[in-house]
């Protein structure tokens, strides 16, 4: 287990050194002039220059490529040019923000995707079965920005049972979290009805219905356990789709988090910050598929050796 | 949706004479209605694109006269704009029409992109394995890890915004799934016996990869593909609606949303238009890419 532990840690680590080479290539490399980039269209050369000089772009690549692992392993993601603040002092001060949205839409998704996918796996092939996997696949088809559009206007402005603005604690929470809930559900609905199925045609099965076990606790206790480790694997991998899902929530309901940060930092060319925020979420997606990977070590045993 | 029941097979019959096209197609109709269900849609969206200029003649940037009513205010569908007008007296239908072709040519030109790098970079890890193998997966895990509507509006921001540099941020953003799967899929082929069979005769590398092995990877490839257009036409409607995709006046579905997130509370007939476009169009390419994996899955089971 150790063993399994120190090489998922030390894969992870390639990755995180990956994405770090990566976000610096977009900012140093990818501009003809990175100096520019950094302070917009409008900003005189003058101070174009100093930019250049005071963040060594004048020095080859790879010397600023280790200037700039030093300063993120310092926790340095550089300077907002639009707050004049620690780009890492405005992600912290929003993350808690998008965390709850997160937890709420991760949580929609579950409670519509799970119990969907145990219906039509078991009314596989019957009339019900096609109207929720038809439900289902317009689901994964859902534009989320304009999903909660509609919800908004239906339910916030039209019929007023939930507040428009973003201010009124978990009644702000529930449209945002059911727009991404009913875009992500149905990918869980799908993973589970084919996984479901998958194990309800196992050897096993037959044998637990054969000593007589009833139905219910074959489902239950025997094909469960099995089906679920798809599911649980997704809903590790899902962060990365609910951040990015999450960005597009937030902008439609006005949502103050990391996702909006990003958004008016592009708007506003402050570069510092829509690489700090790309760089850290990245990040944190793959400290979350760690968490999965090393979980899923101690539930299924096999998966250490391979 | 399965021939798996017995009456398929009962009836012990000589050699069957070879059905007709219509007979056959009319089988195949049956057995996968929504294939057909999304391969009308996505031809009816190709149709439109082509088309849109004889579908409306009016012109999708033009601000008429009558646009407008007096206080500046959009006009309610009526007779003339049969889905109203937008906050600058555009026709909403014109600009629907005019949308799919930003749609289509993000939605295909980044799924190609995707494509060939996915394909190209699975192969190359399934076929050498080894250190190469490492290098390429290690490489597709950092890809996806980054959560992707954020990184392609940064990528955006850095390139620039415009059509081409929309689908090919999302095109070089989204082959990581692809590379994935083809890795797998020829992980697994190299093992059948006529492959070992070619080697044995001495075939080249070059014969074996893409004789041999790409033709059995075709299948789950070409699904993907197709649900990627869907995903990607998505992703468009995604930056667009963040303002970072394409260049107003260009209509686009994504920036026709957020101008109707704008204008909700007094014009909320541009809620519904753009975004039911957008839906339509991307569950023709699900319909699509899941009924074409129904009909490919029995082969590659039994092959």
């Amino acid at each position: 287990m150790v063993s399994y532990i120190f090489r998922r840690i030390l894969g992870s680590l390639i990755v995180v050194v990956g994405i770090s080479i990566i976000t610096f290539l977009l900012v140093y490399a990818v501009p003809s002039d990175p100096a520019r980039m950094i302070v917009g269209p409008k900003a005189p050369q003058a101070v174009v220059d100093a930019v250049r000089i005071k963040l060594g772009l004048n020095l080859p690549l790879p010397v600023q490529y280790v200037h700039y692992m030093e300063n993120l392993l310092g926790g340095n993601l550089g300077t907002s040019y639009i707050y004049n603040m620690p780009v890492s002092k405005l992600i912290w001060d929003r993350l808690g923000t998008t965390g709850i949205l997160a937890v709420g839409a991760w949580v929609a998704e579950l409670l519509i995707g799970i119990p969907l996918g145990i219906y039509t796996a078991r009314r596989a092939r019957k009339p019900s079965d096609y109207i929720v996997s038809s439900l289902a696949l317009v689901g994964i088809s859902l534009p989320v920005q304009w999903l909660g559009m509609v919800l908004l206007y239906q339910f916030a402005f039209k019929w007023q049972i939930f507040p428009l603005s973003a201010t009124e604690g978990f009644r702000s929470l529930i449209l945002p979290a059911l727009t991404y809930g009913i875009t992500g559900a149905a990918v869980y609905t799908r993973l589970l009805k084919s996984s479901m199925l998958e194990v309800l045609g196992q050897d096993y099965v037959r044998t637990a219905r054969a000593k007589g076990a009833n139905e219910r606790r074959v489902v239950w206790r025997h094909v469960m356990r099995n089906a679920l480790i798809p599911v649980v694997t997704f809903a590790g991998i899902d962060i990365g789709f609910l951040l990015s899902g999450i960005v597009l929530v937030e902008v439609t309901f006005n949502w103050n988090g990391l996702g909006t940060l990003a958004f008016e930092a592009i708007q506003q060319s402050d570069i510092p910050v829509i690489m700090g925020t790309v760089l850290f979420t990245a990040v944190l997606v793959v400290l979350f598929n760690l968490l999965v990977d090393i979980m899923y070590g101690f539930i299924d045993p096999r998966i250490r050796y391979e | 949706m399965s021939v798996m029941g017995g009456t398929e097979v009962t009836p012990v019959k000589a050699i069957p004479a070879k059905k007709s096209f219509g007979a056959r197609l009319s089988k195949s109709m049956r057995e996968f209605p929504m294939v057909y269900l999304g391969a009308l849609i996505v031809l009816l969206l190709i149709v439109v694109a082509l088309f849109a200029p004889y579908i409306s003649h009016l012109n999708p940037s033009a601000q008429p006269n009558n646009g407008l009513h007096a206080d500046g205010t959009p006009v309610a569908p009526n007779a003339q704009y049969i889905w109203g007008t937008d906050e600058l007296g555009r026709d909403v239908f014109t600009r629907v029409l005019y949308g799919s072709r930003v749609s289509l040519e993000v939605g295909i030109f980044a799924s190609f992109i995707s494509l060939v790098i996915g394909t190209t970079l699975g192969l190359t890890a399934g076929f050498f394995g080894g250190f190469v193998d490492t290098l390429i997966m290690r490489f597709t895990d950092t890809v996806l890890a980054f959560p992707f509507i954020l990184f392609a509006m940064a990528l955006v921001a850095v390139l620039g915004p415009s059509v081409t540099n929309v689908f090919i941020a999302i095109g070089i953003l989204s082959w990581g799934v692809m590379a994935r799967v083809v890795r797998g899929q020829v992980l697994a082929v190299k093992e059948f016996e006529y492959v070992q069979a070619e080697r044995a005769l001495g075939a080249s590398t070059g014969r074996i990869m893409f004789k041999v092995i790409l033709p059995n990877v075709l299948g789950p490839v070409m699904v993907l593909t197709t649900l990627s257009v869907g995903f990607n036409i998505l992703a468009e409607s995604a930056l667009s609606f963040l303002g970072i995709g394409v260049r107003p006046p260009t209509p686009s579905w994504g920036s026709m949303i957020s101008e109707g997130l704008q204008t909700m509370s007094f014009a909320p007939w541009m809620l519904w238009a753009p975004g039911l476009a957008l839906l339509i169009s991307v569950l023709g390419f699900n319909l699509l890419g899941d009924g074409l994996r129904d009909i490919l899955d029995p082969h590659s089971v039994t092959h």
